[in-house]
């Protein structure tokens, strides 16, 4: 299950990367907001969490609206975002909404009532609960869905087109800012039903965000930067790696393994496992 | 005569400022704004100890939480378990932020930008969760308990001159080093085109190496000293967010300045705990949006704005 | 000169990077259906001359009109939706797109597939090769064929004016060679060239008139045959002391 929630953080964050150059701090943040959208539009106005998830979509995009166009729209030069000051600006945006939720909505830690299903599943040994299953077939869709928006519409090649060789994709007449656009909404809008998904199984807090961020970095260092397939597999391998640590390791020190594999691909691998990500020519 | 005038309106700032730092306890209203006052002094370090790293030799950190928080531990733990008095740990424990800090710097001659700073963030992140899950040494969570430096009263105005020699000293020397220095001015090479200075034939490696070493040092000496003077640390003091506040203070005071980032760092702390009176919450608020106004409309903070003499910078190139 | 025949007017151009000016005054004048060149030392403006008439850069003064119109604020997608083409120096192909997706890309503005089709047909005509390769992976094409890739991309976009940067940049001779006979094809197709060009003997055989620029400002502008005549060349690549005898400003 946490594969999956990896999984589309990963996508995002390396989407958003390979596209704008940009490592986005702030991208756990835009979890906690679908996770707290989710709880709170769940309960009052919407009933049932496919509400949940469509609101946790609306104002995710709306977040990702207001930075990509306010925000990083005057720091880009002829189509290029200055990485540093990029980096810097999604550290200040992640303070922003970090504290701009705990403003809000107060330090405790809320939970919601009721989930999509409740219930399990027993196949042997493996006991499956609903939610969790649900999270991983949800987040599978949702992968599925952007892998064939991206291979197979027009807006999804001029992404990858963007992402690979912006100077030319500009040159065929693609609005990079557009795409720029596009793309950031994209990963935020993941991040969001990621929110959304995993609000029912933990508590949500003001500082969730981080813990997110960080687990997408090393997803997507370990995958690749910029290599959305490796993102996937390494999302989902860490996801598994992750759970069956608890069983050989004192609880605690497991949170050790993905500090310690970015640390062992970075300096050995920097590109990842899967090869040469993207490289912008 | 105008050049004159303007330089007996500097020196006549610089006055003000000595006198304002230097007879500040007086001035205060009350024991908790000097205390405000001394953490925010060694945040001022803190800061400038990443600016030199960053603003100077061009290598990112995000870890210097890290660094912090090993000095800190350091000088508490030989405290604690060993009975080391909090004078020499406040050596040690920077010396030891200073190997961490080396150790650090070894992959960064390979490694740049954003997977330099990712690199760093790991290695804070593990030495945290060793930390927070080494109980028998470091009683994780609930922290260690360390003494204050013994000799002097542990009385607020002590404290306060203690930390400001301290910090006057240290921003004095990454000053020196940063701007003055022949290995400052490597630095700067480094960082405006490393591949020119290896043709050169300068050692990069070992220069990277000595940056992250000092940068790391005074990281450390910001993390003992407040380990003994909050008396209290805890893994927390090695988390990202400590990172976050020294990369905040530095690019709103003022990237390759050293002095920018110091004093922003004093100044924002104390503006934050101002405000917490209003509410903790919108302090850090705060800060972030003015984080974000400064990257779009003010890349080079305030510092950076500020013509070069006044603050003691020489003339660039 | 009226304004209206020519494709593309650029009148008083001054622009230019952080306080100093790279171009002061530039004019250029290119009619239709005409190969136009671009000389120039290093350093010159040319580069930067490019940039502002596509878009990457904003002039502080002067204008550029394509085809009457004012387009000198233009952001670069909007002047290639009105029919300005650019094949730069750098590699401006997608190497890990296939053939066909590189050129569908080019024809991204095209929201009608049966025109995109038709352009297709055309480019793949002109460059049998591509049709053969049309499945692969573009960064497995040999530099020769990477360049028609680039040239038939560009040519996605139904061009009227066409802008080559350096074209010859990294190319054997022979290449050089093939690569300008499709030039010269292109122009009997009907469109218009602005090609900037260091190998000046190679420009000088295909082009109508030529436009030499030294230090952002206009030096000469004539036919090729005027310009070697007058003795301007070595004065402007090799800062001879052989003063032209004419400037051959028109």
């Amino acid at each position: 299950m946490t594969g999956g929630i990896y999984a589309l953080l990963g996508l995002g964050i390396s989407l958003v990367f390979g596209v704008m150059r940009v490592i986005n701090v702030a991208h756990g943040e835009m979890l906690t907001l679908g996770a707290y959208a989710a709880i709170f539009f769940g309960k009052t106005i919407f009933s049932g969490s496919i509400g949940a998830i469509i609101s946790a979509i609306i104002i995710t995009s709306f977040a990702g609206i207001i930075i990509a166009s306010m925000l990083f729209r005057p720091i880009t030069r002829e189509g290029s975002i200055n990485e540093q000051q990029g980096l810097v600006l999604t550290l200040g945006i992640s303070m922003f909404i970090a504290n701009a939720v705990l403003a809000i909505f107060g330090p405790d830690y809320h939970s919601v009532p009721g989930k999509i299903t409740s219930g399990t599943i027993y196949i042997g040994e493996l006991v499956l609960e609903g939610q969790r299953l649900l999270i991983l077939i949800a987040s599978l869709i949702i992968t599925a869905l952007l892998m064939f928006f991206l291979r197979f519409s027009v807006n999804g090649m001029a992404i990858k087109a963007v992402a690979e060789n912006p100077d030319a994709a500009m040159a065929s007449g693609i609005n990079i800012s557009r795409i720029h656009l596009l793309t950031f909404i994209i990963g935020s809008v993941l991040a969001g039903i990621a929110g959304a998904l995993i609000a029912p199984v933990t508590y949500a807090f003001p500082a969730m965000g981080f813990d997110f961020t960080l687990y997408a970095f090393i997803v997507v260092v370990i995958g690749g930067l910029g290599n959305l397939w490796g993102a996937l597999v390494a999302a989902y391998l860490y996801g598994i790696a992750e759970s069956l640590s608890v069983l050989w390791m004192p609880s605690g020190y497991n949170a050790l393994i993905g500090p310690m594999l970015m640390l062992l691909i970075l300096i050995f691998r920097p590109h990842g496992l899967m090869g040469r990500s993207i490289e912008r020519t | 005569m105008k050049d004159n005038e303007k330089l007996l309106l500097r020196i006549m700032i610089w006055i003000f400022f000595a006198i304002l730092f230097l007879f500040f306890p007086f001035f205060a209203p009350n024991k908790f704004i000097v205390h405000v006052a001394i953490v925010g002094l060694s945040f001022a370090v803190l800061a400038a100890s990443w600016d030199l790293l960053f603003g100077y030799a061009g290598q990112i950190s995000f870890g210097h939480a890290g660094f912090y928080g090993v000095g800190a531990y350091t000088s508490a733990l030989l405290a604690h378990h060993i009975g080391v008095s909090p004078w020499i740990g406040l050596f040690l424990g920077s010396f030891a932020a200073a190997i961490l800090g080396a150790l650090i710097g070894i992959p960064s001659l390979r490694i740049r930008g954003i997977y330099l700073a990712l690199t760093t963030l790991a290695f804070a992140e593990v030495i945290r969760i060793i930390a927070t899950n080494w109980h028998s040494v470091t009683r994780g969570t609930l922290g260690l308990s360390a003494k204050p430096y013994p000799g002097i009263e542990f009385h607020t105005t002590n404290y306060y001159y203690l930390m400001l020699t301290l910090s006057v000293i240290s921003v004095g020397i990454m000053f020196w080093i940063a701007n003055y220095s022949k290995v400052g001015l490597i630095f700067r090479a480094i960082k405006a085109d490393e591949i020119r200075c290896q043709s050169l034939g300068i050692d990069i490696l070992r220069y990277k190496l000595i940056a992250f070493a000092i940068s790391g040092f005074f990281a450390g000496l910001a993390g003992a000293f407040s380990a003994h003077y909050l008396r209290l640390i805890n893994p927390g003091d090695l988390a990202p967010h400590i990172t976050i506040f020294a990369v905040a203070m530095a690019v709103i005071g003022g990237t390759s300045t050293i002095i920018g980032p110091a004093l922003a760092a004093i100044i924002i702390h104390g503006l934050m705990e101002y405000l917490k009176v209003l509410g903790a919450v919108y302090s850090l608020m705060a800060v972030g949006a003015v984080l974000i106004l400064f990257v779009i409309f003010l890349p080079s903070g305030i510092a950076g704005h500020m013509p070069r003499k006044w603050i003691g910078l020489p003339e660039t190139k | 000169m009226e304004s209206n025949e020519n494709i593309l007017n650029v009148e008083g151009l001054i622009a230019g990077y952080a306080g100093s000016d790279i171009l002061r005054g530039i004019r250029l004048e290119v009619t239709e259906n005409s190969i136009s060149g671009i000389i120039g030392p290093n350093g010159a403006g040319k580069s930067t001359l490019l940039k502002v008439i596509l878009g990457f850069l904003k002039p502080r003064a002067g204008r550029i009109l394509f085809s009457g119109e004012d387009v000198s604020s233009d952001a670069p997608h909007q002047k290639i939706a009105k029919g300005i083409a650019y094949v730069g120096q750098s590699r401006s192909h997608f190497p890990s797109l296939t053939v066909k997706q590189n050129l569908r890309i080019g024809a991204y503005l095209e929201k009608n597939s049966s025109i995109r089709r038709k352009r297709e047909k055309f480019v793949f005509d002109r460059f049998p090769i591509l049709f053969e390769k049309k499945g692969q992976v573009a960064g497995l094409l040999s530099g020769g064929q990477v360049r028609m890739l680039e040239i038939g991309r560009m040519l996605m976009t139904d061009p009227k004016l066409i802008i080559l940067d350096e074209p010859s940049i990294g190319l054997s001779p022979v290449l050089v060679d093939i690569f300008y006979e499709q030039v010269t094809e292109l122009r009997k197709g009907g469109s218009t060239l602005l090609i900037v060009e260091q190998n000046v003997r190679k420009l000088f055989s295909v082009a109508d008139k030529i436009f030499a620029i030294e230090n952002g400002k206009n030096r000469f502008q004539g036919s090729p045959s005027e310009l070697t005549e007058s003795g301007f060349l070595s004065h402007l690549y090799l800062g001879s002391s052989i003063v032209p005898k004419n400037n051959g400003l028109s």
